[in-house]
C-alpha cells in the first residue's frame, strides 16, 4: 500500500475556484478524512485524485510518481462512490470482478479473490444476487469489495456512508476502519459528517472554500483549533466563541457585567475567546465564587448529558427571549431545569483558547482562568 | 327506480361515448375483417356463401403474397438492424460534449417531422434516373446513370435506404434520452477499473439500453410490417410486384381488385403475424433485460 501526497492542487471552473493550492500528505496505511461543509471543495478534491476531474494546476504523487495527468486506471487506485455506481444488470459477484476481467485477469485467480474479498465483506451468501435484490448495507459492502478486490494502492471514498440509517452507519463506520487496518491501506475518505471523521481518521483535513484550514490528527484539531472556524465545524455542540473587549487593566469578556480583566495584556479589538461546553463549569452563585454570573435560558438532554444554553446576566435578572449571546454548556446525566436563578460560570484554567480578529488561533496561547473573585463594582 | 338501477345507467351513460367509438371502429371492423375472411367474395350475380378456410388455403396458394411476404421479410431485416444501429450511433453522438450539438440533433430529427409523402418525394428527385440526383452524381464520376426504382433488383433497396434514413432520428430520440439517464458515476467507476470505450459500451452502456432497444425493435418491426405510403408516390408495388408490400398488397386486392374477402383474409394474417412478433419479442427479451 502506497503513500499520497497532494501539492499545490487547484481546480478552476471558468470564474469559480473549487478547489485552492491544496497540499497534503497520507502516510502508507494511514486513513485520512477530508472533511468540510457542503460545496467545499472535498468531491472535487477527490475526483481529482481518481483522475476524473482534471487539476487546473499542481501535482499528485502516488509513491513519488506524479500521476496528476495519468489516466485514471493507470494511477493504481480504486473507489467507492457515494451512489455506490453498481452496475444493476451485473449480479453481486461479476460487480466485484468487473475490473480483474477488465485486466484480464486469468478466471481461477478471479474466483480466488472473489472468494476472499466476498469472505471479508461477509457477501458470500449473495453473490448470485443483483444489486437491486440487496439492502442499502449489502449494497455499500458490495462497492467496498469492488474496490479492496483489485490491491490497488490508494482507495478513494466519497461520503460512502451517507446513505445508510444512522444504527448502520455506525456499525459500518466500525467495520470499515477494522478493514483499513487489516489490509493496510491507504484510504482517502470524504465526509461533511465530524463523527465520521473523529471516529475513524488518523488524519483530518479539515476544508473551507477550497483550502485547507488545518490538519492533523482529529484529537489536535479538537483540542486545538487553529481557527475559530475550526473550533466552530468540530464538536457538537460547537466550541463557543466569546468577545474580549479592552478594559481597565487588560481584556475582559464583552459580555461580562462587571468588567473584570481575565488578562493584563491589551489585544487588537475582534480577539475572542473560545471555550468547549464540556470544559465549563457550573456553580452555585456566591459573592466570594469566580466567574461569570448566568441563568440557564434552555435546556436540551441527550441521554448521557445536558446542554444548557446560558446567558450572562447584568443585573440579576435574565432575559430569557433574547438568545443572543447564548452560551452552551454540556453537563452529564440529567440536569434540572428547575436551577432558575442566578448560576457561576468559570472553566478549567487550561480550556480556554484565544483567537485573533482574523479568527485565527493566537500564539503563544495564554492561560485564561475565569475572571476571579469579588465582584467589584464598576467604578 | 331504485338508486342501484340509476347508479348502473350512469356508469352505462359515461361509458357510451368511449364506447361507441371503439365498438364502431375497431371492435366491430376487427371482428367484421374475420367474419369477411371466412366468406366468398359476394357479386350481384354470385352472393356470397360460406366458405371455411378456402380463403387462408388460397393464401398459401398465392404466389403473388408468397412474393410479397418475402419482400415484407426482406424488408424488415433491411430496414430494422440498420436503422436501430444508426439511431444508437447517432444518439451516441449527439449525447457527448460535441460543439454545436443541439443543431446537429435537430439535423438528425428533422427527417422524422416530415410526413411519408413529403419524404418519398424527395427521394423520388434523389432517384430517377438521368435528372436524379444520384445519376447526376454518377454522371459526374463518369458511371452510367440507372433506373433505379425501375429495376427489380434495386427499387425494395431503394425504399429501405429511404425508410432507414427517415426512422432513424426517431429511435435516436428515444436513445438519447436513455443515455441521459443513466448515472454518470457508473461510466466513471468502469473507467476508474480500466475500462476502455468500446468495453464500457459492450459491458455497460449498451446492456443498460436494452429496455429502450426492445421498445425501438418492437416498434420498428411493427412499422416496417405496416409501411405502405411510400409505394404509392414511388413504385405502386412494382416492378412486377418487386417493392409489393403486405399492406400495399392488401390495399390493392380490396381497393383496386375488389376482392373484399381475400383482402380481409389477408389483413387476418397480417394481423396474426403482428400480434405474434409483438407476444416473441416480450416474452424472449423482457425476462432478460429488467434490472430494477
Ligand atoms: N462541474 C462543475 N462545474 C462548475 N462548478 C462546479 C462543478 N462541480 C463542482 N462545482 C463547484 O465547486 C464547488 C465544490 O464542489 P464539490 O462537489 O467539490 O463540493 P463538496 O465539498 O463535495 O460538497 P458536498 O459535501 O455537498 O458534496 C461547489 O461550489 C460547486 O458548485
Ligand atoms: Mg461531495
Amino acid at each position: 500500500m502506497s503513500h499520497l501526497e497532494i501539492r499545490g492542487l487547484s481546480k478552476q471552473w471558468g470564474g469559480i475556484t473549487a478547489v485552492k493550492e491544496v497540499s497534503l500528505i497520507a502516510e502508507r496505511g494511514s486513513f485520512t478524512v477530508l472533511l468540510g461543509p457542503s460545496g467545499c471543495g472535498k468531491s472535487t478534491l477527490l475526483r481529482m485524485v481518481a483522475g476524473l476531474e482534471e487539476p487546473s494546476a499542481g501535482h499528485i504523487l502516488i509513491d513519488g510518481r506524479d500521476v496528476a495527468h495519468v489516466d485514471p486506471a493507470k494511477r493504481g487506485i480504486s473507489m467507492v462512490f457515494q451512489s455506490y455506481a453498481l452496475f444493476p444488470h451485473l449480479t453481486v459477484a461479476e460487480n466485484i470482478t468487473f475490473g480483474l476481467r477488465v485486466r484480464k485477469v486469468p478466471k481461477a485467480e478471479r474466483n480466488r479473490r472473489l472468494v476472499q474479498v466476498a469472505e471479508l465483506v461477509d457477501l458470500s451468501a449473495y453473490l448470485d444476487r443483483r444489486p437491486a435484490q440487496l439492502s442499502g448495507g449489502q449494497r455499500q459492502r458490495v462497492a467496498l469489495a469492488r474496490a479492496v478486490i483489485a490491491e490497488h494502492a490508494v482507495c478513494l471514498m466519497d461520503e460512502p456512508l451517507s446513505n445508510l440509517d444512522a444504527k448502520l452507519r455506525h456499525a459500518m463506520r466500525m467495520e470499515l476502519r477494522a478493514l483499513q487496518r487489516r489490509l493496510g491501506m491507504t484510504v482517502l475518505y470524504v465526509t461533511h459528517d465530524q463523527t465520521e471523521a473523529m471516529s475513524m481518521a488518523d488524519q483530518v483535513a479539515l476544508m473551507n472554500g477550497g483550502t485547507v484550514v488545518q490538519s492533523g490528527p482529529p484529537e489536535v484539531l479538537y483540542k486545538d483549533p487553529a481557527t475559530t472556524f475550526a473550533a466552530r465545524f468540530l464538536g457538537a455542540p460547537p466550541m463557543n466563541i466569546l468577545p474580549l473587549r479592552p478594559v481597565m487593566g487588560g481584556m475582559a469578556l464583552a459580555a461580562d457585567p462587571l468588567d473584570r480583566p481575565l488578562m493584563r495584556a491589551t489585544l487588537p479589538d475582534g480577539c475572542a475567546l473560545g471555550l468547549r461546553p464540556e470544559d465549563l463549569i457550573l456553580a452555585p452563585n456566591a459573592p466570594q465564587a469566580p466567574g461569570l454570573p448566568v441563568s440557564v435560558i434552555s435546556e436540551d438532554y441527550h441521554g448521557a448529558d445536558t446542554v444548557l444554553g446560558l446567558r450572562i446576566t447584568s443585573t440579576g435578572s435574565a432575559d430569557p427571549h433574547d438568545p443572543k449571546g447564548e452560551i452552551l454548556v454540556r453537563l452529564p446525566g440529567r440536569v434540572s431545569a428547575e436551577r432558575q436563578g442566578i448560576q457561576r460560570l468559570s472553566w478549567r484554567d487550561d480550556a480556554a483558547r484565544l483567537f485573533g480578529p482574523d479568527g485565527k488561533k493566537r500564539d503563544p496561547s495564554p492561560r485564561i482562568p475565569p475572571p476571579q473573585g469579588p465582584a467589584q463594582e464598576p467604578e | 327506480m331504485s338508486p342501484d338501477r340509476r347508479s348502473w345507467i350512469h356508469a352505462w351513460l359515461l361509458l357510451m361515448p368511449a364506447a361507441i367509438v371503439l365498438i364502431g371502429f375497431t371492435y366491430y371492423p376487427a371482428v367484421g375483417t374475420v367474419v369477411e375472411s371466412l366468406w366468398t367474395n359476394g357479386t350481384v350475380i354470385r352472393p356470397s356463401k360460406f366458405a371455411g378456410w378456402d380463403n387462408y388455403a388460397q393464401v398459401l396458394g398465392d404466389p403473388v403474397f408468397r412474393k410479397v411476404f418475402r419482400n415484407t421479410v426482406l424488408f424488415a431485416l433491411g430496414t430494422v438492424p440498420p436503422a436501430i444501429t444508426l439511431a444508437l450511433l447517432m444518439a451516441l453522438w449527439v449525447n457527448g460534449g460535441l460543439a454545436g450539438r443541439a443543431l446537429v440533433r435537430l439535423a438528425y430529427f428533422t427527417p422524422t417531422i416530415l410526413p411519408m409523402i413529403a419524404v418519398a418525394n424527395i427521394w423520388l428527385f434523389f432517384y430517377t434516373p438521368g435528372i436524379g440526383l444520384l445519376d447526376q452524381i454518377g454522371h459526374g464520376l463518369g458511371v452510367e446513370g440507372h433506373n433505379w426504382l425501375g429495376d427489380a433488383d434495386t427499387a425494395l433497396a431503394c425504399i429501405m435506404v429511404m425508410t432507414v434514413w427517415k426512422e432513424a432520428g426517431f429511435f435516436m430520440i428515444f436513445y438519447l434520452a436513455a443515455l441521459q439517464t443513466l448515472p454518470p458515476d457508473l461510466i466513471e467507476a468502469a473507467r476508474l477499473e480500466g475500462a476502455g470505450r468500446w468495453t464500457i459500451f459492450r459491458r455497460i452502456t449498451f446492456p443498460l439500453l436494452m429496455p429502450t432497444t426492445l421498445f425501438v425493435l418492437i416498434n420498428a418491426l411493427l412499422n416496417s410490417f405496416k409501411l405502405v405510403d411510400p409505394l404509392f408516390v414511388l413504385t405502386k408495388g412494382g416492378p412486377d410486384n418487386a417493392t409489393n408490400l403486405l399492406l400495399y398488397y392488401i390495399y390493392e386486392t380490396g381497393f383496386s381488385f375488389f376482392d373484399g374477402a381475400y383482402a380481409a383474409t389477408l389483413t387476418v394474417v397480417l394481423l396474426t403475424l403482428l400480434a405474434g412478433i409483438a407476444l416473441t419479442q416480450f416474452a424472449v427479451l423482457d425476462r432478460r433485460i429488467h434490472y430494477r
